[in-house]
């Protein structure tokens, strides 16, 4: 009996693996030794492999990549058992924050030059370092309980159908406290945060979207009086802004219910 | 303070720290370039790593073990539990795959290959713009030296489609790569 082609091929698909000899398998060797279509196949195939293979790019890992995993397992392996769950949401949450409290500081504070760079780094190692504070909840009433619970004004937590609400944490930016709501979306994580801002506007009118991006996060920002949102996600431009006027048309709402900072 | 590693916990780190490479590249795959959530999945799955580390039976299995922990980690955060049997749209069935393979045109194979800059990044750019389930089997399997059978049981697979799979990435490569390969010359005719 003779194999056709594609018999043939799937029989001897290389795959690494050690076959055992059985009547089909000495057929495909039998039309193999005779047919330069199938012998080409499974040269191509494993040139195409070893082209991959050997050419495919191999970046390594950053030693700051390197050193901030280290850091985390030995943390871990101290008994910080609840760094160990939160890790993850605090690490992108810390680097967010960074980019706000860099963002915040060079936007809105207008003190003249900033050293982002520093901004960055201090934010996120200080958001670390209070790491101990944070929800891990998809239940908004819960979530907006315990934010009340612990800032000095009233943070409400938006509805927006394709948000999936995460949790909440607290973040320092510019030695003030403010509340962070964590989102995800189709596998992109977005945090919301409001930080009270004691400058006053230097705008009068409508709230304006003021835009920026670092690293691949891209940042959308809005002030209120006494208060100031950002966005943070890696989320196209236009899709984070259509987010933030919705979610601006809702919280201005609540806002202007309890816009008065407490303490 | 942090407490000395046991040998348990510096064995793991040796582990890890001899892979890190490796999975680093491979999140960054998994994540389609994308550096911070590559990060993130990278530190998520390392720390479920060390979790889980007592329970590893020889250390031969390690870097397997390893890699099975970050892609299911990569697994869990993208697919909902809806979807997590969902068999790829275009997942080729076993008939189909052969009919595929036997339609194969070998209209080029490598002349000379270059160690080309301009090589490495169309590679790195075709790669990232595969489908992700695409971009998966053939990462672990052509770029980590995987054998099959173990990228099936990374990714909860049957092996027939890792290597349907396998062929479809390679099929779109090789197109991808057409041009640069003629650019570089690197192709010749049967």
């Amino acid at each position: 009996m003779n194999l056709t082609c594609s018999r043939t091929r799937r029989l001897l698909w290389p795959d690494g693996a050690l076959r055992a000899v059985t009547p089909d398998l000495e057929l495909a060797e039998q039309h193999l030794a005779g047919c330069d279509g199938c012998r080409r196949f499974l040269d191509d195939m494993r040139q195409l492999a070893r082209l991959i293979h050997e050419h495919a790019p191999r970046p390594v890992a950053p030693r700051e990549v390197r050193e901030r995993l280290f850091r985390a397992i030995a943390r871990v392996r101290s008994g910080s058992t609840a760094a160990q769950h939160r890790w993850t949401r605090i690490r992108w949450g810390g680097l967010a924050a960074g980019i706000a409290a860099a963002l915040a500081l060079a936007l809105w504070h207008q003190r003249g030059p900033v050293d982002q760079g520093a901004v960055v780094a201090y934010a996120e190692d200080h958001v670390r370092a209070i790491r101990g504070e944070g929800i891990v909840a998809d239940d908004r009433a819960a979530v907006s309980q315990w934010l009340a619970d612990r800032l000095s004004f009233i943070m409400d937590v938006p509805d927006l159908p394709e948000l999936r609400l995460k949790g909440a944490r607290l973040c320092i930016m510019d030695g003030r406290r403010g509340g962070v709501v964590e989102f995800e979306t189709q596998g992109h994580f977005i945090s919301y945060y409001v930080v009270p801002d004691p400058h006053p506007p230097t705008e009068t009118g409508p709230a304006k979207f003021r835009k920026a991006s670092h690293d691949g996060y891209r940042i959308v920002a809005w002030h209120e009086p006494g208060l100031v949102h950002v966005l943070v996600g890696d989320l196209p431009e236009a899709s984070l802004i259509d987010l933030a006027q919705r979610w601006m048309s809702q919280t201005v709402t609540v806002l202007s219910r309890s816009t008065e900072i407490r303490g | 303070m942090n407490q000395a590693p046991s040998p348990t916990n510096r064995a793991f780190e040796e582990l890890l720290s001899e892979n890190l490479d490796a999975l680093y590249r491979t999140a960054l795959r998994l994540c389609g370039a994308h550096t911070a959530d590559a990060e993130d999945l990278l530190q998520d799955a390392s720390l479920r790593a060390f979790d889980g580390f007592a329970s590893l039976r020889g250390e031969a299995a390690g870097r397997a073990w390893l890699f099975t922990i970050l892609v299911r980690t990569h697994l869990n955060r993208v697919r909902s539990a809806k979807r997590r049997s969902e068999v790829m749209a275009a997942d080729l069935e076993e008939a189909a795959f052969e009919e595929a393979i036997g339609a194969w045109q070998s209209v080029a194979t490598p002349e000379e290959v270059l160690a080309d800059r301009q090589l490495r990044e169309r590679i790195g750019e075709a790669l990232d713009g595969l489908e992700p389930e695409l971009r998966s089997v053939v990462h672990l399997t052509d770029v980590e030296g995987f054998p099959q059978r173990e990228v099936a049981r990374m990714l909860e697979i049957p092996e027939g489609t890792v290597a349907s799979r396998l062929f479809r990435a390679r099929r779109i490569l090789r197109d991808r790569l057409a041009d640069t390969a003629r650019d570089l010359r690197l192709w010749r005719r049967k």
